[in-house]
This record gives structure tokens, sequence and C-alpha cells, in this order.
């Protein structure tokens, strides 16, 4: 399965590498090291940096959500232009062969963004025991955000970030993505 | 050394209870330990001697000896990093080391990359939200398309271009961005395939011109695989018709509708029937237009059209589109009504938004007594063909105003009369639908008024886009013609149209006319037949 995951990383290398870049723009905001030296590598850690993991439950959350928001964001313009225009407008090579060309890159860009959304399993593990293993309460803006509530509000963050990580981890989302494209192109 | 390390920004140092936070006081215990290990390093040499140690591990190579080398640093608690220095319990560095990886510059060609992609992605989305209306547009077409409703799918296919248009005229003429907002050849294909449903596919592939451009590749049409099959049977029609053009050249030839000149025709025709090329099904088809038309015998002509249908089962192919209005015309006038449903609904399942099947149906359930039925199905068509979420489209008007007179409430189909023509005063069966009401009511000049409007409506139809169904139906010609006579034997002739009445009635003397339809001019038959069970309602 590493193996297979690696290879799509580097199928799908822009978002990956993004992915990479936009994971240590997060370490240095929040000052956490960064331990290796490259984004593209062959392991599991493909397209994400070896970085040390937060203490604090927003510095947790900016760390899980961060990379992926970026990715996500970016990802949606380059595939929606991209499928609009090739799937929803119809435009063919017939119509202009250089604009199709755009809209078939774009596309792929969007998918390679959108493929690497989600983080490290450590990292939404760290941010799950923050939330969950220590109780003491959360002073923002004047508020106080007790223990229950805040366990409460990182349930279901953390329940779709870990599952999308697995997913990810385990290239089902890559599949998925491939399994969409035939059908909307293909069939 | 202490206060050029530190950094006051790392850690919270005072808390909110006015104590000295934990984390603050680490840093410092950890940076006061490491300048006395950097100034006893400095004093002995140690650092030299083992970096000169560490390189020559790194030379050797030898596995076992740096994992040797490994434990021995980790049993003195070094760094594993710069190997020099001690770390603090609980830390993986030491604090240099932290502080070098936690401000690692990121790459040149990363952060090239990230701009670069955010400035595209930028661009990206000023596209998505310019083409979100022709998409949404596009989508529409293609829900009704799915949902088998090739009218609407249609109408909004064609609309993605005005949509298209009124974007590109806010960007400007010149605008750059124009070339990333349009529609391409794959919404034509789409229209293509909703037309095909609409209209049959003789009449798709010659609109395909219409609907591709004369400047698209036929390259392009060759991957059509609706093009392809319309093509096909555009083919065997075309040979067909070739085939029988010497009777039908009689036919325009003689001036005299009578059943003594089909036979010569029908004669010619059998004659034709074994060449080389003749389609069967559209020999048969042309062979039931002619008995029809010449007003031959009726079950020569139910024979003649259930040979046809026999001859389209015998080919595998789908000739639906051919002939089962009119099969199903000749069924319900034989009041096998159950049999005609059954080939209106292959119709309207093909197309839901087919308006001449559904009146069909709907005037089927009539005959039968069927109201609820008849009600149903008007809602349902309406329901699936609406202009938009308040708007009714003209068929629906057309549909409403028939079943409220076919039911007796006359002053409700007046009302929706009034309404529809506001909303559409080119539609010229609301004006068919009014004379046939003031038919009933026995107002004979009103409704000569109304058909004769109704027919000057389809004539110009008919003159300024060539579609000339509407103008030539035997319900619009049957209504004209009753209006004319009856005005002409019972009405006062003071209306602005009445001066034409004579030559109206001239007109259509020369038509072959159902004895059912002579019999209402005449005043012969009762003139409320017609709302319910008269040939005018038939299309």
């Amino acid at each position: 399965m590493r193996i297979f995951y690696v290879i799509t990383k580097f199928l799908l290398f822009p978002g990956a590498y993004l992915r990479g870049f936009w994971e240590q723009v997060t370490c240095r905001i929040l000052h956490l090291m960064v331990e290796s030296d490259g984004y593209m590598r062959l392991d599991e850690a493909c397209g994400h940096v070896d970085h040390s993991l937060p203490e604090k439950q927003f510095a947790a959350y900016l760390m899980s959500t961060g990379p992926g928001f970026m990715n996500f964001n970016m990802g949606m313009a380059f595939f929606l232009f991209g499928f609009l225009n090739v799937k929803v407008l119809g435009i063919t090579p017939y119509d202009s062969l250089p604009l199709f060309i755009v809209y078939v890159i774009s596309m792929y860009i969007g998918v390679s963004l959108l493929n690497c959304l989600f983080p490290l399993t450590e990292d939404i593990l760290n941010y799950w025991d923050i939330a969950w293993g220590k109780s003491k309460p959360v002073k923002k803006k004047g508020r106080k955000v007790t223990g229950g509530v805040r366990k409460v509000i990182a349930l279901p963050f953390t329940l779709i970030t870990r599952a999308g990580a697995f997913l990810e981890k385990n290239c089902v989302i890559f599949i998925l993505w491939v399994a969409f494209l035939v059908w909307q192109f293909v069939f | 050394m202490i206060k050029d390390d530190f950094d006051p920004n790392a850690n919270e140092i005072v808390q909110e209870d006015g104590t000295i936070a934990e984390d603050y006081v680490d840093t410092v215990q950890e940076a006061a330990e490491e300048a006395a290990q950097d100034a006893v390093d400095e004093a002995t040499g140690e650092t030299a001697e083992t970096e000169a140690q560490d390189a020559d591990n790194e030379i050797i190579g030898d596995s076992e000896s740096e994992d040797s080398a490994e434990a021995s640093e980790e049993d003195e608690g070094l760094c594993p990093r710069c190997k020099t220095r001690k770390i603090s319990k609980g830390r993986t560095y030491c604090y240099r080391c932290e502080e070098s990886l936690s401000r690692k510059h990121v790459p040149v060609i990363g952060l090239i990359a990230a701009l670069l992609a955010l400035l595209l992605s930028a661009f990206c989305f000023l596209i998505v939200c310019l083409d979100l209306a022709p998409a949404f547009q596009t989508m529409k077409g293609d829900r009704a398309l799915a949902k088998k409703n090739l009218f609407t799918a249609y109408t909004a296919y064609s609309e993605v271009d005005s949509t298209v248009a009124e974007i590109q005229e806010i960007l400007g003429a010149n605008s750059p961005l124009n070339n990333f907002v349009k529609g391409g050849l794959g919404i034509k294909s789409k229209m293509f395939k909703a037309i095909t449903g609409i209209y049959d596919p003789l009449r798709t592939y010659q609109r395909a011109t219409n609907v591709y451009g004369e400047d698209v590749s036929e390259k392009y049409l060759a991957h059509d695989k609706f093009y392809q099959e319309c093509g096909e049977y555009y083919k065997r029609f075309e040979k067909t018709y070739a085939i029988i053009q010497e009777p039908l050249d009689m036919m325009q030839d003689m001036e005299e509708v009578t059943p003594e000149n089909g036979e010569t025709v029908i004669a010619l025709f059998e004659e034709k029937r074994n060449e080389k090329g003749c389609d069967p099904v559209i020999f048969d088809y042309f062979y039931y237009t002619v008995l029809s038309y010449y007003g031959m015998d009726k079950d020569r002509v139910l024979e003649s059209i259930e040979k046809l249908d026999e001859d389209a089962k015998a080919t595998g192919l789908d000739y639906s589109w051919l002939y089962y209005k009119e099969y199903a015309r000749e069924l319900i006038k034989r009041d096998r009504v159950d049999e005609a449903v059954k080939l209106l609904d292959v119709l309207t399942d093909r197309d839901i938004s087919a308006y001449d099947p559904t009146a069909m149906k709907a005037r089927a359930y009539i005959s039968l007594g069927e109201t609820k039925k008849a009600e149903d199905l008007v809602e349902k068509y309406c329901r699936n063909n609406m202009k938009d979420e308040k708007t009714q489209s003209d068929s629906n008007y057309s549909l409403l105003i028939y079943l409220a007179r076919a039911l007796g409430k006359t002053e409700e189909a007046k009302a929706v009369i009034a309404e529809a023509k506001e909303l559409y005063p080119t539609v010229p069966e609301y004006d068919r639908q009014e004379a046939l009401i003031f038919l009933t009511e026995g107002d004979y000049d009103q409704a000569f008024e109304s058909a004769y409007s109704s027919e000057q409506i389809a004539y110009n139809i008919a003159s300024y886009y060539g579609d000339t169904e509407y103008f030539n139906s035997e319900m619009l010609m049957n209504t004209v013609y009753i209006s004319a006579k009856l005005c002409k034997l019972h009405g006062k002739q003071n209306t602005e149209n009445a001066q034409y009445l004579d030559e109206v009635i001239k007109y259509y003397e020369t038509v072959n006319w159902d004895q059912q339809i002579i019999d209402i001019a005449e005043g012969k038959t009762d003139i409320k037949e017609i709302t319910t069970k008269g040939a005018c309602d038939f299309i």
C-alpha cells in the first residue's frame, strides 16, 4: 500500500508538493520544528513534512486543517475551472484545442490538490489527545470554553478528518477520484 | 548568551494568576545549562574533537560503528542533530537546534510555486464565477433531459448561448476573458439529443446543421451516435421517397381529391412497393397517408396502418416516431381507446413534454368518461413543463384550456385563455379553443372571428418560421371550416372578418371532409358533441 500511496502522490505531484509547502508554512507560523528537507519522499509521509507536534489545541487544529484548507480552496478553483468548461459547458478539442488542454491541465491540478487535503494521522491524533486528554478550560475572547464543549466541538471534526486521513493514507480518495472522473467522462 | 538566544515571544511568561510559567522556567534552565556546556566545550576543545570523531565515523560508514556511536551519544544525552550539545530531559534536540529547525526557511521553488498557484487559482475562481450562470443553465437542461422533459431541456440548452452573450457584453467586446466564457460543442450535442426525442429523426437530422453551425467539422458529427442513427433513418427515407416520387407527383397534379383519383395513385404506389432500396415501413406510412388523404374506406385505412405496424415490428427498429400518433388516432376513432393509450404511452415515456400524445390521451380519457384520469394527466404534464416556478408554459395553457372546455367549464376556460393570450399572444391554439367555446355557446360570429384569427396566426408562423405543422393540421382546418359554415348558416355576419367568410368556405370546399365534420358543419349533429367527442379535438 505504501508503494501505491507514493506512486499516487508522485502522479499527483502538484498537490502533494504544495501540501508539504503549506505544512511547512504552518509550522513556521506556529514555531514548530521541521525535521525533513523535502516534500516528495519515498515513504508514507510523502507530501507532508516531519514536524514536532503542537502542544496547544488551536495550534493542533491549525496544523490539521490549515494546509488542507489552502489546498481545498485552490483545488476547487482549479478543478471547477476545468470541470465546468469541459463537462458542463461542453468545450471540446474541436472548439479550441489550446483551451481544451488548459482546462484538462487545470482539472488535473485541481484533482491533485483535492487529493491531498487531509493531515497525517499523527497530527489529527495529537489534536484529539489535546482536546480529550486535557480538561483545563481554554480562554477565548473573554469566554471560557469548557472542557466538555471543547470535546463536543472536537468530536465531529476529528472523526471526519481522521476518516479522511485514513482514506487518503490507503489511497481510497485517489480511487474515488478516478472512479468519479471515469463516471463523468467515460460513461 | 542566555539573553541572546532566548525568545520572549515563544512562551507565555507570566500567567493569569501571577505565577511564572513552567515553560519559561524550563527554557531559562535549559539555556543556562547549554551556555555552561558551551563555555566548558570552548575551554577544553571538546567540540572540535567530537566533530572530528563524527567525521571519522561518517567516512568509515560502518553501520555497526554508527549504531554504537548513536547509542553512546544517547547515553551521553547529546543532541542527535548537532551531536555537540546536551539535550534536556523530555526534549528531542538541544535548544539551538530546536530554534534552527523551527525557523527553517521554506524553499524558494516552493514559494514561487505557491504564489503562482495562488494567482492562477484566483483567476480560475474568477472564471468559475463568470461560468456559473451558463453552467446552471446547462445543468437545468441536464436535469430536464434526465427526466425526459425534452422540450424544457432543449429550451434550457438554447438559452446557454444568450446567457454567455450577456456575460460577454458585461465584460466588453474586447475582453480576453470572453475566450473562457462560452458554450462548446458538447452543449450542442445535448441539444441535438433533446431534439431527437422532440422531433422525428428525419427533421432532427435536417436541423443538425442549424444546431451545430456550418463551420463545425464533419469529424465531430461523425462521433455523435445520435447523429449517426438519425442519418440512417434519413437515408432510408430519402431512398424510399425517391422511389415513390412519381405517385406523389401525380397526387399534386390531381386537382380533385376523390376516391377515384386515390385509386389511381394507389395503383401506381403498389407498383413501386418491391423496388430495390424501398424501406417497407416508410413505404407503408406513405401508403396509409394516401388512403387517408383520399378518404378511402375506413377499414382499408385501418388495415394499411396495421400492416405498417407489423412491418415496423419486423424490422426490430424503433419507428414509433413515424406512425404511433396516427395509429392511435385511428384507434380512438374506432373507440379502441385502451390500445391507443398504450401507443401514446410509448411517446410520452420518451418525452414527457410531448404535447400531442398527452392531449390525445386526455381526449381519450374524457371520451371514456374518466375525467379524473384526464385531470391527473394534465396536472402532471403542467407540473413538468412549467416555464419557471410560477409561470405556465404555452403548451400548459393549451391543455388547461382544453380540459376546462371539455369538462364544460367554459367560464374557467375563457379566463385561462385571456391569461394565456396576454403571456403568449402568438399561439394559434388559444384562439382555436376560444372558437370551439363560442361554437358550444352558439355564438357563431365570434367563433368565426376566433377561428379566423387562429388561422392567421398559424399562417404567419408558417410564413416567417417555415413551421407549417399547425397551419396544415386537421384540427385547425376542421375548426375554421365548421365555424365558417355555421356562421354562414346561423350567424349575423356583422363582425370584422365576416367579409372573408365566402372566401374561406370556398377554399375549404375542396377538402374531402369526413362525414362527421360535414354533419356538424351543416348543423345536423349537436355542436356540443365536439366538446367531448368531436373530430375537431383530434390532433
